[in-house]
């Protein structure tokens, strides 16, 4: 006990943990959360499968790949793979100790595509653990696209490291069967002048929780964290995001759209953003807006900022939420549209405008289908 | 020839003091081609007329009748009012983000007919539209009434006035807000619908500017949830001229 103890403090001073808060790739160093804590308070523990306390893996994860030319993928065990990851809570510590099989993808330096990557998950049934590094090189670009499909229950953790000058775009989607439960954290690391610009599309499960936390290893770096949720008939999606800004002249956007309808829905968006003493010049913006379909369904948006220092650009953060609005649809009714399609009407409107940076044809395809097929879901 | 019937209609609204009446005992009866104008005080219940006849949820019909050519139109959805051959002109429209003038007129469209528009004729047919109203065909491509003026809102309200072509239409104070030159188009966009289509309009509003333009068969004053007075246009300027205090005093005696 009191070694785990000397080693969080140690990670206090090394690491990108909050100050108040520890990184550690060991479980022992987490107690196994009750949900009266800060970080569970929200989550419904007892739906996630004992993945916060004691649940074994019962198998390994399946990395289905399809690369754009040039990026290299390789699936590798423990003692293959080199990872700095330090996880920030009591799953994603677990996670991280017991994976067997990560999948590491390589973006060459210089490597340039407008192709996209698919990594597609699979969720069999029963508890499994992953992890994936995505490492772009010096002045690449490319665009990556992690989906989650499946009925099991998983700890699946994610590093994304932009190096000098890359940029990348990377595309989380969360569509699994109703039952399928998913606890991730992912960790961005961008270098000088490096760009990673991240969506999360969270639509089908029953718990999803979401972890991801930015910090930058060179100034001039820029991360945009996007997300969009729709929970339905009892779901549970929660966000936790962190961004930690430690190098001078970064920028950081932070927006995430959701919708919750029906008895039970519950969403939760919670935004850190520090900006550190040393991190002069930041410019930063936090925001999330919420749509609430009808009274059973609940929003929780806890947006935060924590500066010390008196020189930043600017910083700015924001929280909505609201219901669908009855003028609404009977301004669409008078004229003639029936309910459910002037209820389509208003949420996809809600919703429009957020895969607008993704301009990929086939991507923005994709990702409109999937939320066009939980908004027809939300109506029945 | 189509008819709406309105007959002792009464409205309430439920507020933090308990139930509060509107409306009580309205009648009155529209007939296509014809145009009934409606001028009353603020707050005498205008626009509850409209928006009860139109079926929006805030308001409860305790008593009375809303037929249209026989149909009941208060047993009808407000989907199934607008298919029925009913059009609302807001006094104040909503604004919705994120959906595109043109997805908005061609869904209505879609359900008001039955079937989509074909998309290079419905393309024709909106910009046609939208020159005769003087709106730029940008606006296809804006959300509906975000960031519209005042004056831009209205036109756009005449806008499906006319791709819809109802039977009874029911226009609040559409002319408030309009500058002289919009007013002149916004009034032409009234004349062709009632003559293209036959279409039979109650038009409410506070001024006799518009009864210049559109010519009003029928006048009738509203005070205090019901109809006091029923005239021809010297009705409307006699109201202009002295006001409505001679009918406030007959409400209040009766
Ligand atoms: N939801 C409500 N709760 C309480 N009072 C209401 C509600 N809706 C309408 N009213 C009241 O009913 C009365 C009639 O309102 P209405 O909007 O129909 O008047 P109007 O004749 O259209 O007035 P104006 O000429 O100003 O447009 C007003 O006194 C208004 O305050
Ligand atoms: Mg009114």
């Amino acid at each position: 006990m009191s070694s785990a103890l000397q080693e969080k403090e140690i990670l206090f001073k090394s690491t990108d943990a909050r100050p108040d808060r520890i990184a550690s790739s060991n479980p022992d160093d987490f107690l196994v959360p009750n949900g009266r804590e800060e970080e569970w308070r929200y989550t419904p523990l007892k739906r996630v499968g004992n993945l916060h306390n004691d649940a074994k893996a019962e198998q390994d994860i399946n990395y289905e790949i399809v690369a754009a030319s040039g990026i290299t993928h390789s699936i590798l065990s423990r003692d293959e793979v080199k990872t700095k990851f330090l996880a920030t809570d009591r799953i994603s510590s677990r996670t991280q100790s017991l994976w067997n099989k990560a999948l590491v993808i390589d973006i060459p330096q210089e490597l340039e595509t407008k192709d996209l990557t698919w990594i597609k998950i699979d969720i069999k049934s029963g508890v499994q653990y992953g992890h994936i590094i995505i490492n772009a090189k010096a002045h690449s670009k490319a665009t990556i696209i992690l989906e989650h499909v499946g009925e099991g229950i998983a700890g699946i953790n994610c590093e994304i490291i932009a190096d000098v000058n890359s940029s990348i775009d990377f595309i989380t989607v969360y569509d699994l069967a109703r039952k399928g439960v998913i606890v991730s954290e992912h960790q961005f690391v961008i270098n000088k002048d490096a760009n990673i610009r991240s969506l999360v599309v969270q639509l089908g499960g029953d718990v999803v929780r979401y972890v991801p936390r930015a910090k930058f290893s060179g100034n001039h770096g820029a991360v945009e964290l996007l997300g969009v949720f729709l929970a339905t008939n009892g779901q549970f999606f929660e966000n936790r995001v962190f961004v930690d800004h430690n190098m001078k002249d970064c920028k950081s956007n932070v927006l995430y759209r959701g919708g919750a309808q029906g008895e039970g829905s519950h969403t939760v968006w919670v935004g850190d953003v520090l900006i550190r003493k040393i991190a002069t010049g930041t410019n930063t913006y936090e925001m999330n807006r919420n749509l609430l379909l009808d009274d059973g369904a609940r929003a929780d948006s806890v947006p935060n900022l924590e500066i010390e220092t008196g020189e930043v650009e600017k910083a700015g953060h924001a929280s909505v939420t609201g219901r669908l609005d009855d003028d609404q649809l009977f301004y669409l009714m008078s004229r003639g549209i029936d309910e459910p399609t002037a209820r389509q009407l208003v949420i996809e409107g809600f919703f429009s405008g957020i895969f607008g940076e993704f301009t990929h044809p086939e991507l923005k395809e994709r990702l409109n289908e999937r939320l066009n097929a939980a908004i027809e879901r939300s109506h029945k | 020839m189509s008819e709406l019937v309105i007959k002792d209609l009464h409205v309430t609204v439920e507020t933090d003091d308990g139930t509060k009446e509107i409306l009580r005992g309205v009648d009155l009866t529209i007939t296509s081609g014809q145009t009934h104008a409606i001028m009353g005080p603020n707050g005498s219940g205008k626009s509850t007329l409209a928006y009860a006849v139109a079926g929006h949820p805030k308001y409860t019909i305790p008593s009375g009748s809303v037929t249209l050519d026989g149909a009941d139109v208060l047993d009808m959805s407000v989907d199934e009012r607008a298919k029925a051959g009913l059009f609302l002109a807001m006094q104040y429209p909503v604004e919705i983000p994120g959906v595109s003038v043109s997805n908005f007129l061609r869904s209505s469209l879609t359900a008001l007919r039955g079937e989509a528009p074909k998309l290079r004729e419905w393309i024709k047919e909106m910009n046609e539209a939208m020159k005769e109203i003087g709106m730029d065909p940008t606006f296809s491509e804006r959300n509906v009434n975000e960031g519209f003026s005042g004056g831009e809102k209205k036109r756009h309200e005449i806008l499906q006035l006319e791709l819809m072509k109802p039977k009874i239409a029911i226009l609040d104070e559409t002319d408030s807000g309009l500058d002289v030159d919009a007013l002149r188009i916004v009034s032409e966009g009234i004349n062709r619908t009632v003559e293209r289509n036959n279409t039979g309009v109650l038009l409410i509003t506070h001024y006799t500017r518009i009864l210049r333009y559109v010519k009003p068969d029928k006048v009738s004053v509203f005070v205090d949830g019901r109809v006091v007075a029923t005239g021809g246009q010297e009705l409307a300027e006699e109201l202009e001229a002295n006001g409505y205090v001679k009918f406030s005093k007959a409400t209040a005696g009766a």
